[in-house]
């Protein structure tokens, strides 16, 4: 899957990068980005998980 | 507070003493009884709820989603802060002119019944993307420290005492607040030679 985070609605809750550490990581102002686009299928439920927790719905995945 | 006294802000100027000030006051109002108050609430729900809190002690990597589940529910801070609103709108039908300060409730959008399943705990809820932050640009600051700082006292708690009971004969008195908490939580718990 592939996986992308909006800078204009991600506020850097922290969720993503908390719950899927192999996906995501924090920016040097604590804002979500994507640690590799193209996530292996491995980590995909984790990813899918991660978009469920962000309160700003952010997280886009596409198959 | 060192750092708020040396870094520059706006291309170089340094912060005055009454930003400081003002900085450091709102570190404390909203990072001392918000904590305390969800802690009240967690553990009340926790003393109310046993197979909860057996939950927890049974399998402590349980301990993440029950927080939020039970942030989501308790909505501790029951308001978000209030918004002004910059010009004419609407809210679900509601008319909103220019100018008028809006409190919006973070309790209600977490129990929002248009939500699927919103009405019941589900301590092992999968869709944990609750409001109890707030929301938006002026979401709590403060969440990352909260968090730590809830996982950190729930967790040493219950490796201490995993059972207790509210003290018998108390009736839990919440504060009449935004702010939901509980003045006074007597717990009691057994220990080896008796009661205490």
């Amino acid at each position: 899957v592939r996986v992308a985070i909006d800078p204009g609605r991600c506020q850097g809750h922290g969720r993503c990068y908390e719950l899927a550490p192999e996906v995501f990581t924090d920016d040097d102002s604590g804002y979500g980005t994507v640690l590799e686009p193209e996530v292996p299928a491995e980590h995909a439920a984790q990813t899918r998980e991660a978009q469920n927790v962000c309160p700003e719905r952010a997280i886009s995945i596409a198959d | 507070m060192s750092f708020l006294l040396t870094t520059d802000v706006e291309g170089g100027r340094k912060l005055t003493e009454s930003e400081v000030l003002r900085i450091l006051f709102l570190l404390l109002a909203a990072g001392l009884d918000t904590v305390t108050i969800s802690l009240e609430c967690i553990v009340n729900y926790l003393v109310e709820h046993p197979e909860a809190r057996q939950m927890l002690v049974d399998d402590p990597d349980s301990m993440d989603g029950l927080i939020e589940e039970l942030l989501r529910w308790e909505s501790p801070v029951m308001g978000a802060a209030a918004r002004r609103a910059t010009r004419d709108t609407e809210l679900s039908g509601c008319p909103i002119p220019a100018g008028t300060l809006v409190l919006p409730s973070l309790a209600a959008a977490n129990l929002d019944p248009d939500v699927p399943g919103s009405q019941q705990v589900d301590l092992r809820r999968r869709d944990k993307s609750h409001l109890a932050f707030g929301g938006g640009p002026h979401r709590c600051l403060g969440s990352h420290l909260a968090r730590m700082e809830l996982r950190v006292v729930l967790r040493e708690w219950h490796r201490r005492i995993p059972e207790y009971r509210l003290a018998p004969g108390v009736t839990v008195e919440w504060t009449p607040s935004s702010l939901r908490g509980i003045d006074s939580l007597p717990l009691v718990w057994d220990v080896d030679g008796g009661n205490r």
